[in-house]
């Protein structure tokens, strides 16, 4: 059962083979507090906004990951997920871990989970999939356009958990780490014909794209120390609308206008070793 | 001797017919006299009439139509066309008539266009036909016939598309009281709704057709579209003036063209989104391994569109996944686009997919993949997968994680689409559950589903001594919408353990009316059980407050 965690005890040995588990070289950026990362802009008159968050747990003896979508003022989110390590209840009873991965809201699959190297590892992902958002209406100069909308997205997760156990428990530390690739892409389209013009708003719009993780240095008995690596694309993309109109004589549609609505180089976040500079 | 066959055909089915056959002018709020009507009363009064109309004969129309367009007074577009349309018509065994129409056109010599319609005994149309594989050009120039065939093919009152409205007053100033009030109140609607269209035309003259008379047919037309100050005004000008009635020796059985049905539409041309050519992504589809991002997911949609374009296309897409699965990237991209695409044929396929793939070991994983589309497509899932889904979520002996991840797509159709098959087996696996891995996943599938009838397993477990299945529990509330469960979601945020607070917030963030939980969120705010929980109450209040 792999959303919940695999109830095998934890050995010792994971005190000795853990050791690569969270002090990646990637992330150096660290922090004792949740970090996010979020844009805003306006398209077609409306809100658009992601925002990602990476923090510690509520019970902090784990990660989480969410990242929030605002399109053509609606909310939504995408992606959810977390790891956590569940202490025994027992002495005798080194705990589990648990991991969770949500898309729009809906709990997919996860796998068994699979033990490696001292760390316990969960990957989920999922194939491209959809999500539509409410028709909205539109007036592109003389016509009123309804929209169609939407976002095609692809995610996976890589989460972890490596326990450093050691007697008594006060000494012991939890390294947990949860790394979402997501990639989402807005897309607007409308359109209507009126014999001699017609008129459209189309086009595309990377919401996110790249990964963000955040690993933790969890103890027992102080405040857990949070790494962030990743680097995210942000809000890029053009927007358009054209209205055309038909030209009898050479028998084919003319541009007549043809505004570009939002159109944003977009923002590029880094951090933990990463670069958003490209040669 | 063809003639011989037709009029004795006509003849012997007329015989048969003429005894039952009523004129039945169909009820409408428009009564157009039958003298205004453009065809002549249909109703044959003798056989010489009905071999006069199973003769094969054409008619020749001069056609000119003006158009001008203007936004916000200024000029649009100024054009005029005109040509000769050429009417080949010819009766049908059902007292109706079937036509070929052809046109030339003066401007664009080379652009010519085809079409067949039918029309009832009542010369209503009954259908149009056109040419298979027209290019986008000789769609536009199949507008023009549509336009003319229209005209021709008077109704009494609405034609079955809605959009065409005829009145009997005949106006001769456009700007009179009646044409300002009719413009004034369709503003009003299209304020009210989305785009509309106004067609209003004056018949000056009274028309009849299959007589050797002259025909003079002059027409206006006025389109105001939107209700924005810069509206959009196209009014056009059309003349159809009949120019000949002969006998042909043209005989269109003969042709060798391929038919398709058509609707008739004022606007011939497609949505310039909505069609993809499966060639297109026939072509790109070896460089889905390779792309990723932005490009993959744009690719991604055109994959879909394609299939919506050319639904045949499904099957193409199947084998060409079931040709890589060995690449796990190129297949899980297949998958995505036959479940988001949602047919009931895309999910045969995907189900056929699943069985071929649980023959090996390699392809377990894409197995899963199906699976995890199921969970995440928008698509209503048919009956047929809905079952497979059923009855995998029970094997949970042959294969627990199968199982578990059926369970969890379960869920998913379930909020869709409830039905009661469904809630009553998710509530009686729930009622297997053996472990704690058990019941969480149960409980996702519950959370999953929305189902506020399952809300009593979801109570059940928020009694446990277990944290961490109260927090799931919890959580499976989020989308469930009663009173009930606002109560138990209010309730579990006063859980000591802080996970399942967390989870109550959580949950909170999805319902749709917050109302019932303003004086939790406020109390949370002001007094957080921890910072953390303070600073995600802060978060939803303030979604809250956007979303209003």
């Amino acid at each position: 059962m792999g959303h919940s965690g695999y109830t095998s005890p934890f050995l010792l040995l994971a005190m000795v083979a853990g050791l690569a588990s969270i002090s990646s070289a990637e992330a150096t950026d660290s922090a004792s507090t949740g970090k996010t990362i979020e844009e805003k802009n306006r398209l077609l008159g409306r809100d658009l906004a992601v925002k990602n968050r990476y923090d510690t747990t509520a019970s902090e003896r784990g990660v989480e990951t969410t990242t929030d979508v605002k399109f053509l003022g609606k909310n939504r989110t995408l992606l959810e997920s977390n790891v956590e390590y569940i202490p025994g209840e027992t002495t005798n009873d080194p705990g589990s871990a648990e991991s969770d991965l949500y898309v729009g809201g809906m709990r997919v699959w996860t796998g068994k989970g699979r033990f490696e190297k001292g760390s316990f590892i969960y990957e989920g992902g999922i194939a491209p999939s959809q999500m539509a958002w409410p028709i909205v209406t539109y007036p592109l100069g003389p016509v009123l356009l309804q929209i169609d909308a939407g976002i095609s997205y692809e995610v996976g997760v890589e989460a972890r958990v490596t326990p450093f156990l050691s007697y008594p428990i006060e000494f012991s530390s939890i390294g947990a780490s949860v790394k979402a690739n997501a990639s989402a892409s807005g897309y607007v389209e409308g359109y209507a014909n009126f014999l001699v013009v017609r008129g459209g708003v189309g086009g595309e719009l990377t919401v996110l794209d790249g990964y963000g993780k955040v690993a933790a240095d969890i103890y027992f008995n102080q405040k857990p120390v949070l790494n962030y690596a990743g680097k995210l694309t942000l809000l890029q993309g053009r927007i358009y609308g054209f209205v055309d109109t038909f030209n009898v004589f050479g028998w084919k549609w003319k541009r007549w206008w043809n505004p570009t609505l939002f159109s944003w180089d977009g923002k590029c976040w880094a951090f933990g070793g990463e670069s958003c500079v490209a040669f | 001797m063809r003639r011989l066959l037709i009029v004795s055909a006509v003849t012997a089915s007329a015989a048969l017919a003429l005894t039952a056959y009523q004129l039945a002018p169909p009820s409408s709020p428009f009564v157009i006299p039958s003298e205004n009507r453009v065809f002549a009363d249909r109703t044959p009064n003798s056989a010489e009439e009905l071999i006069e109309e199973a003769t094969l004969f054409r008619t020749t129309y001069e056609f000119k139509r003006k158009i001008e367009a203007t936004l916000s007074g200024k000029t649009l577009t100024n054009v005029s066309y005109e040509g000769t349309l050429f009417v080949d018509w010819k009766a049908t065994s059902d007292l109706g008539k079937s036509a070929v129409l052809s046109f030339q056109l003066k401007q664009v010599p080379d652009q010519k266009a085809k079409m067949k319609i039918r029309l009832d005994r009542d010369h209503r149309l009954v259908s149009v036909k056109i040419p298979e594989g027209l290019s986008q050009a000789d769609l536009d120039a199949i507008s023009i016939l549509k336009d003319l065939v229209s005209i021709l093919a008077y109704r009494h009152g609405e034609d079955s598309t809605g959009k065409y409205r005829f009145t009997e007053k005949e106006t001769q100033d456009v700007s009179s009281k009646e044409t300002v009030w009719t413009k004034q109140k369709i503003a009003y609607e299209s304020k009210a709704l989305s785009m509309i269209r106004f067609l209003k035309s004056h018949h000056e003259t009274r028309t009849s057709f299959g007589t050797q008379t002259p025909v003079y047919f002059r027409g206006r037309e006025e389109t105001q579209l939107g209700a924005t100050k810069d509206s959009l005004f196209t009014v056009s000008e059309y003349t159809l003036r009949k120019k000949g009635h002969e006998e042909t020796a043209l005989d269109h059985a003969q042709d060798s063209t391929i038919w398709k049905e058509s609707k008739l539409e004022l606007d011939s041309s497609e949505n310039i989104f909505a069609r993809v050519d499966w060639k297109e992504i026939e072509t790109a589809l070896p460089l889905t391994g390779t792309l990723r991002g932005p490009e993959r997911l744009q690719f991604f949609r055109k994959t879909v569109k394609a299939l919506k374009t050319d639904p045949s296309k499904t099957k193409a897409l199947r084998d060409w996944i079931s040709r890589h699965r060995g690449n796990a990237k190129m297949a899980s991209f297949g998958i995505g686009a036959l479940a988001t695409h949602g047919t009931p044929e895309a999910q045969k396929e995907l189900l056929d997919l699943f069985s071929e793939f649980g023959k090996t070991r390699q392809t377990k994983s894409l197995q899963h993949t199906i699976l995890g589309s199921f969970t995440t497509t928008e698509a209503k899932l048919i009956p047929e997968t809905r079952t497979f889904l059923s009855e995998l979520a029970g094997q949970k002996e042959t294969d627990l994680d199968l199982a578990m991840n059926a369970t969890l797509a379960m869920g998913s159709a379930m909020k869709k689409e409830p039905t009661a098959a469904d809630e009553q087996r998710l509530g009686e696996l729930a009622a297997t559950a053996q472990d704690r891995e058990e019941k969480l996943a149960y409980l996702d599938a519950i959370g999953n589903s929305g189902s506020a009838n399952l809300i009593s397993v979801v109570e059940d477990h928020l009694r446990s001594p277990d944290a961490t299945i109260r927090e799931k529990a919890t959580f499976a509330l989020r989308w469930m919408e009663s009173e009930q469960a606002t109560g138990l979601i209010v309730r579990s945020f006063e859980d000591p353990d802080v996970r399942v607070k967390s989870a109550a917030v959580k949950a909170v963030s999805y319902q749709k009316d917050f109302s019932a939980y303003q004086s939790m969120l406020a109390t949370c705010v002001q007094k957080p059980a921890s910072e953390k929980i303070g600073d995600l109450c802060k978060s939803v209040a303030q979604a809250q407050h956007e979303a209003e």
